[in-house]
């Protein structure tokens, strides 16, 4: 990617399953390096938008670009350069731990010497090592959503799509993914991020876009958001977004 | 990208899988019991059926003749009426009465015991038939049958008192019965195991063409269709002496054809049903069970009426078949059977792009 592309860039974006509009004209433009939070309530658009970015929803009108990359003509490339770390677990249950993120080395190439290199590397890095020949199925939850993280990391993607990345963590779990989301950031590497937990997109995240009803209806860095008197980010959301809750 | 690294772990995932989850194992032991039981059974109906339990009447001429005789097994009633009951019974599987009078015979049959049932008549009718002659009136017996199957005999030279015939016709179907149950189960449940579990949606990330996945998929069960074929029919050769007279290559090459187009026709089935349930009765009753009972596996296609004859010509299992018992009986070489193996070249083919493009098609959320 140059130095002067930006990571994302999407212009005019809609999306409907059927007659439900999901994404209603979206525009947004994301630099390398800056890590960014998508927040909002429930059938917002959030998951949508990254699914669009991510190369998984190819029926939408507009354009969205990854790394300068049109996703849809060129999806593999794409796909290539990002990785995604979903909400719901999608692990190989009945597999161990390692077999989960060998298989991930090797659907981006990797030999098998490289993908146990970053393997042993990643589950270091997140306190799974040790474990790491067990089924998954054995894991708990917090575990297995740490060993989702390790298999969007693995083969060291220039941009990463952390959907609720932290759900069911304990303190300590997310204290150590939050390091290392860090200190992937650092390295100039994007991260698009939605969460619940605003306190952590307000302390990680240099930017906040707000969606709701499918569209962008904020964004700029945290203390930019707070116009009107807010002490927290939480307080700017439920001002932008209302207090009613989301009628899915 | 290297694709053949990702084809190869996508591979090495699926065996992993069908392994951890006991899938393949369960299969393969099912197949094993299968041979066992068949070919034990077979192998007892190949025998003369000497130990079939018959009633006679008491001081009548056919019960002094078949008490003597080896051929069957004579249990002696007081009268007709014990004799007519101990059928229905089932004490007996053929009761051999004489009424007063006509001065004939009259065998009544189980006929709820199907082809025991023949066999016994068969031994009785061999045994009377000099004390006898022309006076036997048996419902259900065919005498036309034994014709044939002289014919048969003169044409391929088999011997169906031998056990190897029952049992070469064993190892045909079950080659035939091993490739359809597995491909049912390997590719279609796992397919909808991946979509419940999500790990499909994770696949679909990967940076190469989706019909690569499902390429590598379809590898990986072809490669344990074939391991659990090539055994089944290993053991019907070894254990049961089910010998092939023509080439097993040929039914190796079959059996890869038609796991391989029943495996795409079962992912594209599977790619529009969300649950195993639904993929059980989607799958099975319009294809699996008709190909089961309508592809010569379990009865001979000869026998069908002419229309169950040409729709049976449209099922893949019946070509299959076809090149089975070719490869077990007449000596069949690739000459002999290079119609239905080109018709299931070609619709492996067409189930593999079907399977790969309706899967890649579930790869996208939309």
């Amino acid at each position: 990617m140059e130095a002067n592309t930006k990571s994302i860039s999407v212009k005019g974006l809609r999306v409907s399953y059927g007659k439900v509009t999901a994404l209603s004209g979206i525009d947004l433009e994301l630099n390398p390096g800056q890590p960014v939070a998508l927040l909002g309530p429930n059938g917002a658009g959030k998951t949508t938008l990254i699914n669009v970015l991510t190369t998984m929803v190819r029926r939408f009108e507009g354009q969205a670009l990854v790394a300068g990359l049109d996703v849809r003509k060129n999806s593999v490339k794409v796909r290539s350069l990002i990785g995604l770390m979903p909400q719901e677990n999608n692990l190989y249950e009945p597999l161990s731990g390692l077999d989960n993120l060998l298989l991930q080395g090797a659907l981006h190439g990797m030999d098998k010497t490289a993908s146990r290199n970053a393997a042993a590397d990643v589950l270091k890095r997140i306190g799974l090592f040790d474990v790491a020949g067990r089924p998954v199925s054995t894991y708990s939850g917090g575990m297995k959503r740490r060993l989702i993280y390790a298999r969007t990391m693995l083969h060291n993607p220039q941009m990463v799509f952390l959907d609720e990345p932290t759900t069911g963590l304990d303190v300590q779990s997310r204290y150590a993914l939050w390091e290392d989301i860090e200190s992937f950031s650092a390295q100039n590497r994007s991260i698009v991020l939605t969460t619940h937990y605003i306190e952590e997109a307000e302390r990680f995240c240099q930017r906040i876009i707000v969606i709701d009803k499918g569209r962008v209806i904020a964004d700029g860095s945290p203390e930019s958001l707070k116009t009107r008197g807010e002490k927290t980010l939480e307080e700017v959301i439920l001002n932008l977004t209302g207090k009613e809750l989301t009628k899915l | 990208m290297r694709k053949l690294p990702a084809l190869i772990g996508i591979m090495r995932n699926e065996i992993l899988l069908q392994f951890k989850t006991k899938l393949f194992v369960m299969s393969l032991i099912n197949s094993i019991v299968v041979v066992i039981l068949f070919g034990y059974l077979a192998g007892l109906q190949a025998q003369p059926m000497n130990h079939l339990r018959v009633g006679v009447i008491e001081g009548t001429p056919p019960a002094e003749i078949l008490t003597g005789s080896e051929k069957v097994k004579a249990i002696v009633f007081a009268d007709a009426q014990a004799a007519e009951k101990a059928l229905r019974n089932g004490e007996v599987i053929a009761s051999v009465l004489t009424p007063a009078g006509d001065g004939g015979l009259t065998v009544l049959l189980d006929d709820t015991q199907g082809a025991a049932a023949r066999a016994a008549l068969a031994n009785i009718t061999a045994s009377l038939l000099e004390a006898f002659p022309g006076a036997i009136s048996a419902p259900g017996a065919q005498p036309g049958g034994a014709a044939a199957v002289f014919e048969i005999e003169e044409a391929w030279g088999l011997n169906m008192d031998d056990p190897a015939y029952l049992l070469r016709l064993l190892g045909a179907g079950l080659a035939a019965m091993v490739v359809l149950s597995n491909a049912f189960v390997f590719s279609g449940f796992t397919l909808i195991s991946e979509k419940t579990s999500g790990t499909i949606y994770f696949l679909a990330l990967a940076p190469l063409s989706r019909l690569w996945i499902v390429l590598g998929k379809l590898l990986a069960n072809t490669f344990l269709i074939m391991v659990s074929t090539i055994l089944t029919v290993l053991m019907a050769i070894y254990l049961f002496g089910a010998t092939p007279t023509g080439s097993l290559w040929l039914l190796i090459l079959a059996a890869l054809l038609a796991g391989v187009g029943l495996m795409g026709l079962c992912y594209a089935i599977s790619a529009y049903v969300k649950e195993e349930r639904t993929f059980r009765v989607a799958a099975g009753l319009p294809l699996m069970m008709p190909m089961m009972f309508l592809s010569g596996i379990m009865y001979p296609v000869a026998i069908f009426p002419e229309w169950l004859q040409s729709l049976s010509q449209f099922f893949p299992l019946t070509w299959m078949v076809e090149i089975a018992h070719m490869v077990f009986f007449k000596g069949g070489t690739m000459a002999d059977v290079w119609q239905p193996m080109l018709l299931l070249g070609i619709f492996s083919a067409a189930m593999v792009l079907l399977g790969g493009f309706t899967v890649s098609r579930l790869m996208r959320i939309q």
